[in-house]
């Protein structure tokens, strides 16, 4: 009735303002349909980031003060805080039948899970005595990594390790009542130049193998060959000699598929590569896994600290040394941008900014 | 009957270009509806989640009372466990990390000699990996203790010869084979390839 010739020619003589605010509706949705993300995904600013640390030694003494440092450090803010930590204990490990890891100390010695354990429980004594009348909350992760080679025991079994002794540690949280502000959860920096996926998915099978059900497993690892302009394989140096590859599938269950598992990308490199890398595994994820649907990112990690030590070499290209602020914006803008990937409003969605460097740096 | 004609052209272009924007609008907000189904995690993710959450707000009723005077903040002093002696010879453990950037690792040897550690990392210049000619090169690290009280010298094999493996040392003479086959030997004495 509307288009009819008479009616339309009645419209257009009572009033073309009925037309012209008709259009300018229109106008209006199609322009903030087509630009909805200027201005909807506006970054905002970089969260207040903590240090993470490469372990050089499990000493409950040492630990302790770390522990104490953060919480001093926390309290010192006035507020309540609300951050995650990574203990990076290094290559998973096995001694005379004994469960470990060889940390980052120059000789990499041997450091079994007994051992982290209590030092991650010293740690989070120390933290929590020291926060005082604060009552900020801290979530350590305790690390380890997928490097294989000939020494490194990336299989089934010490992803199971992994599990119980993370396992134990939140037990122990729970029984001494210091859970109220610590919080543990488990991580490993998932190289794909550091294993075959074969064996870093055993890794992970292991330590998703059994339903506990508190502990979540954060990777923390690269994204070496992926694309950074479609959905691709990702091909990269191996470790112990020759190249490998990696499907999207093979990061998407170490990083997401599995039922614990959770990105925290490292997002070191100042070109956006990585940042671009990760936004392709979360379109893949949101394409082809829909039960999953695009990768939750509630944290960003960067290695500003690290580049800093005597004799380290981020100079690139590219550059790899990304101040916490700028490798947590980098997969801001790139995973918010896309409406398929975009996770403004999810659980914690880039809640968390961390930066590693070493433990005695 | 002129007049409807000549106007009936740009009516239909009107038309035609409010349908498509419509029609684009309607597409648009159907595609950002969909996108927000990424506020809905996992449901063995949330499972996760709310077991945290349940137990976290149980803890902070049990929570133990804090002596507010940092002096009196009791340290835990566990039983210290035995720790554990260095792997020692040619293995293939974790390189620095800080050397990743630049140097393809390989393996190394490790030793303590007169009281300090000597450590050799071996492998290849990370700026020839993907040229035909490779530099193949040596860290010697020596020190004690932390990693502050270690130096570290690099070394360049005399030849391009690919990256470089350690097979054997004695004597504090470094055998090395190369990815061409090539055979070089590190003196550390003298810190110099023979």
């Amino acid at each position: 009735m509307i288009f009819s010739r008479v009616h339309w020619n009645k419209l257009m003589f009572r009033g073309i303002s009925i037309n012209f605010m008709l259009v300018l509706i229109l106008l209006t949705t199609f322009v903030i349909t087509i630009f909805p993300l200027n201005t909807a995904y506006a970054a905002p600013a970089p969260p207040r980031y903590t240090y993470s640390f490469y372990m050089e030694a499990a000493d409950p003494d040492v630990l302790f003060q770390m522990g104490c440092n953060q919480g001093t450090v926390d309290r010192a803010t006035g507020v309540n805080q609300d951050e995650l930590v990574i203990l990076d204990f290094g290559q998973p490990a096995l001694d005379v039948g004994t469960y470990g890891t060889y940390i980052f100390s120059p000789t990499n010695d041997f450091t079994s899970v007994s051992e982290i354990e209590q030092g991650v429980e010293a740690f989070a004594s120390g933290f929590y005595g020291c926060t005082l009348e604060n009552h900020s909350h801290v979530t350590i992760i305790v690390g380890t990594n997928n490097l294989k080679g000939n020494f490194g025991q990336v299989n089934f079994a010490h992803g199971d390790e992994w599990l119980q002794l993370s396992t134990r540690v939140w037990s122990w949280l729970s029984n001494t009542g210091y859970l109220a502000q610590v919080d543990v959860d488990a991580g490993s920096d998932m190289e794909l130049g550091y294993a075959t996926p074969a064996a870093t998915r055993s890794w992970v099978t292991g330590f998703t193998s059994s339903a506990v059900g508190t502990t979540r497993l954060f990777n923390y690892g690269d994204a070496a060959g992926c694309p950074t302009t479609t959905i691709g394989n990702c091909t990269t140096t191996l470790f112990s000699g020759g190249t490998v590859t990696w499907t999207p599938d093979d990061i998407w269950f170490i990083s997401w598929g599995a039922n614990s598992a959770w990105p925290f990308p490292e997002i070191y490199a100042a070109n956006s590569s990585q940042a671009k890398q990760w936004h392709y595994l979360s379109l893949n994820s949101a394409r082809n896994h829909p039960s999953r649907g695009r990768m939750n990112f509630i944290a960003v990690l960067t290695q500003n600290g690290a580049c800093s030590r005597p004799g380290a070499n981020c100079s690139g290209p590219p550059r790899l040394d990304n101040s916490p602020g700028t490798g947590w914006s980098q997969l801001y803008d790139e995973v918010n941008n896309d409406p398929a990937t975009a996770i403004v409003s999810t659980y914690q969605a880039f809640k968390y900014s961390s930066d590693i460097r070493y433990q005695y740096q | 009957m002129r007049r409807l004609r000549t106007r009936g052209v740009p009516q239909l272009l009107l038309i035609t270009t409010l349908a498509m924007m419509l029609v684009v609008s309607i597409v648009g907000f159907a595609s950002v509806i969909a996108s927000s189904d990424g506020t809905q995690l996992p449901a063995d993710k949330q499972a996760i989640l709310d077991r945290k959450a349940t137990l976290q707000a149980d803890a902070v009723k049990r929570a133990p009372t804090k002596d507010l005077d940092l002096t009196k903040v009791a340290q835990r002093v566990p039983t210290r466990l035995p720790t554990h002696p260095p792997l020692t010879g040619i293995s293939d453990i974790q390189p620095p990390p800080e050397l990743k950037q630049e140097f393809l690792y390989y393996n190394r040897w490790q030793e303590k000699v007169n009281g300090e550690w000597i450590i050799v990392y071996a492998g290849v210049q990370r700026a020839d990996e993907s040229t035909t000619t490779k530099q193949g090169v040596v860290y010697v690290a020596k020190g004690e203790g932390k990693a502050s009280n270690f130096t570290r010298q690099k070394y360049f094999t005399p030849t391009k010869a690919g990256g470089v493996r350690i097979i054997a040392v004695k004597d504090l003479q470094v055998t090395l084979i190369a990815d061409e086959g090539i055979t070089f030997v590190f003196d550390l004495a003298s810190q110099t390839f023979k």
